[in-house]
């Protein structure tokens, strides 16, 4: 037995775009819509975001704009709410909390990252040490539960308090990592 | 990675005089998977040992040195660097010769694609398998995750008999199999690990 939540738009509440937000029943006796969101581009996240909807897309621009040049396919960043309501073309990268997907701040990138690229995870935490809050990457962490991924990558050497919950890979392969140098 | 800076990448190296096999990221990259922003190469034997004096001196050549059997370094395009290495293949081909190796690679494990002449899939893991680094066995974990088929694996062995270096590559699939259980096929879209 599994949870399914919906979306639902109470009379009076500002509506979503139409072409975004596909109505799909009627709720029988009450004059409240049930709605789909139909994502396919990276506009049509933009969008969403701007009424309000915790949805982002990971590009490899954005993982670059923090330092770090990595390319793959994009991921649409669905939290766990909301995964019943989102139909998309992209691939869906699953969160728990609805404020990683929210705020998209560096933190809530390297969280994002330890699901997808963990050496990418530390290399983004390492480029941006002087601006990254280690509590709040922290609290990522264990809320997304990533501690093993956090773990495998020896976030620890950065942020204080994180456990190591399972053996990092060997110090000289991830000195080997840090020392690399890509193009501009 | 924009295909026109790799092409720029092997179209300099062919001036240069080096037989080019796109290996590494770049081609993980084509098959829809993560790469980084370089670009990795294979050259036959001879042209590895004379890289220092084809590109060394190059102008557009930057920062350029070799650490065993990898020769590194930045191609300038304008206002951009494009991070290069060489590959020697004597690395990679267990009881042959490196140029036993590179032949096989070029003739059996690779396609003629716009970018230049270009590594299958299963020739980069076999590669990446091979490398000491725990690093290049989490990416091809997270390949996996990203759906590369597990097939790629059995076809990394294949190319393994070839060159007697079977045994050690069971002993890295064991270790990758210890950081991602693997399975018959590819695992589909992302997955979380947790």
């Amino acid at each position: 037995m599994k949870l399914e939540t919906g979306l639902f738009r109470e009379p009076g509440e500002h509506s979503l775009p139409r072409d975004l937000a596909v109505p799909v029943s009627k709720t029988r006796g009450r004059p409240k819509l049930e709605y789909r969101l139909r994502v396919k581009s990276e506009a049509d996240v933009v969008r969403l975001r701007r009424h309000g909807v915790p949805l982002a897309l990971l590009t490899p621009e954005l993982v670059a704009k923090n330092g770090y040049p990595l390319s793959f396919r994009p991921r649409l960043l669905v939290p766990s709410s909301l995964r019943s309501v989102v139909e998309t073309t992209f691939p869906t990268l699953e969160l728990r909390d609805e404020e990683t997907v929210r705020r998209m701040s560096v933190e809530d990138l390297v969280a994002v990252m330890l699901k997808v690229r963990r050496l990418a995870a530390r290399q983004l935490v390492r480029r941006n040490l002087d601006r990254m809050d280690p509590v709040r990457l922290a609290e990522r962490v264990f809320v997304e539960n990533l501690l093993g991924s956090a773990s495998r990558v020896r976030l620890s050497e950065f942020v204080a308090g994180l456990p190591q919950t399972v053996p990092s890979m060997p110090e000289a392969d991830l000195a080997a990592e840090d020392a690399q140098v890509y193009g501009d | 990675m924009d295909p026109r800076h790799v092409r720029s990448v092997t179209a300099f190296l062919a001036r240069k005089g080096f037989q080019a096999l796109i290996v590494g990221g770049v081609v993980m990259e084509r098959q829809g998977l993560a790469g980084t922003t370089d670009v990795d190469v294979l050259v036959a034997v001879s042209e590895f040992a004379e890289a220092s004096t084809r590109l060394a001196g190059d102008p557009k050549v930057e920062d350029f040195g070799v650490e065993e059997s990898t020769a590194k370094g930045f191609l300038r395009l304008g206002n951009k660097r494009i991070r290069f290495d060489l590959l020697d293949p004597s690395y990679f081909s267990g009881t042959r010769s490196g140029d036993e190796f590179f032949r096989y690679a070029w003739n059996h494990w690779a396609t003629d694609e716009d970018i230049g002449r270009t590594a299958l899939p299963p020739l980069v893991w076999y590669t990446r398998l091979l490398v000491e680094s725990e690093a290049y066995l989490e990416r091809i974990a997270d390949d996996l995750d990203d759906g590369a088929p597990a097939e790629w694996l059995d076809q990394a062995l294949q190319i393994a008999r070839q060159f007697k270096n079977e045994t050690r590559i069971r002993e890295r699939l064991r270790k990758l199999n210890e950081i991602r259980p693997i399975g018959r096929s590819g695992a589909g879209n992302t997955r979380a690990r947790e």
